[in-house]
């Protein structure tokens, strides 16, 4: 009974647990102070790389604090295609419902999460920063040679990758619950409303990115 | 008015949306580009407002250094630049920035380096700084051989050792 009126907060305190869990991990296995030493040692001295790092110690915990924010703007955009798409079809549901399916269907990210710390710990204990940036596993851009991509079409190629395919069913079936429709339906109204939203937004962050490189 | 017109909007004002975002990314795009292939030569001395002496012709490796007077890390540029004035012999240090030129020649003789025959100053006028460097921050920092072909850029204060090694003098 308390899980189910208060279940939108319950699914995303655990999904921002996961993040939580997910980034310490990640800062602390794979994005070490020792890999950044090297980069930096190019251009500043031993003291200002220092100053770096204990600012960046006395700082850190806010990134964590403020994880939740960027997931919460990202959820809503994302439901809120959703409930246009519903509304052009027609098809009552609540808010909340999609919000929830949202969150379940962001899970899926923690895999790719997953398989690069696994793999840098297990199979690739030397590695780069380089290494780690150009790291994405079942993505279009390991098609290409990462250096000799354009910048800017880093981030859409990062975008076409075998999860955010799975993402694209998670979505689809668990609106085919909500809204009590079959999966093809439900795979329609992502791609329509979720897809353009996503089309939107890769090229509007593109954009930004041009302007300011 | 009907869902069916209310769809078509809908995916009417993405489409435009999405046409307008592509064609503007890709005009920026190129223009980004040619100034991007622009700076990967030293640029004409002639494009500048040299105050005091002028730049020689001669072949060595030129530091360019954009900068602005009153900014905390150009001014440590600065002072590490003079400390080891020694180690830069052989290299024309080109001083530019879009300020008044009374900034910067106050600039020049607080940091002693009018002293040095290897540090020249120039104005470039702020309408000037797009079409000659692209985008730039303060300090920025573009070192050439002495071929005149751009080696590295440094965005932000950057410590001697990394002037030295792409001007191949350590």
């Amino acid at each position: 009974m308390f899980f189910q009126k208060y279940k939108v907060l319950a699914f995303f305190t655990i999904f921002i647990l996961f993040v939580e869990f997910s980034k310490f991990l990640s800062n602390n296995i794979l994005f070490s102070e020792e890999l950044f030493i090297n980069i930096l040692s190019e251009r500043y001295s031993n003291e200002e790389i220092q100053e770096l790092f204990t600012k960046n110690r006395e700082w850190g915990w806010l990134s964590y604090v403020l994880l939740p924010i960027p997931y919460l703007i990202k959820f809503s955009l994302v439901a809120m295609s959703l409930y246009i798409g519903l509304y052009f079809s027609n098809i009552k549901v609540y808010f909340k419902d999609l919000f929830s399916v949202v969150i379940i269907g962001e899970f899926v990210f923690f895999f790719p999460a997953f398989i690069k710390i696994t793999w840098f710990v297990f199979f690739q204990p030397n590695f780069t920063l380089d290494d780690l940036e150009s790291f994405h596993p079942l993505s279009a851009i390991n098609l290409f040679d990462y250096r000799q991509i354009e910048p800017f079409l880093l981030y859409p190629l990062k975008l076409i990758n075998v999860f955010e395919l799975v993402y694209w069913f998670v979505l689809a079936y668990g609106l085919s619950k909500v809204i009590n429709r079959n999966l093809a339906e439900s795979m329609k109204i992502i791609l329509l409303y979720y897809g353009s939203g996503l089309l939107l937004w890769v090229i509007f962050k593109t954009f930004i990115y041009i302007i300011n490189s | 008015m009907q869902k069916k017109q209310l769809i078509g909007i809908f995916l009417a004002l993405v489409l435009g949306a999405v046409s307008f975002l592509v064609y503007k990314s890709v005009v920026i795009f190129q223009h980004k580009k040619v100034f991007a292939e622009q700076v990967k030569r030293l640029p004409k001395s002639t494009n500048f407002q040299w105050l005091g002496k002028q730049v020689p012709n001669n072949d060595t490796p030129t530091i360019i250094l954009f900068f602005n007077p009153d900014c905390d890390h150009c001014q440590y540029e600065a002072k590490s630049i003079l400390e080891h004035q020694s180690d830069f012999t052989n290299t024309n240090f080109w001083w530019v920035a879009t300020v008044d030129a009374s900034a910067i020649n106050n600039f020049s003789k607080k940091y002693n380096l009018v002293s040095l025959s290897n540090q020249y100053f120039a104005k470039l006028p702020a309408e000037k700084v797009v079409e000659t460097f692209g985008s730039v921050s303060v300090p920025n920092i573009f070192i050439y051989d002495k071929t005149g072909v751009l080696q590295k850029e440094f965005r932000g204060e950057t410590k001697i050792e990394a002037l030295l090694k792409y001007t191949n003098q350590n």
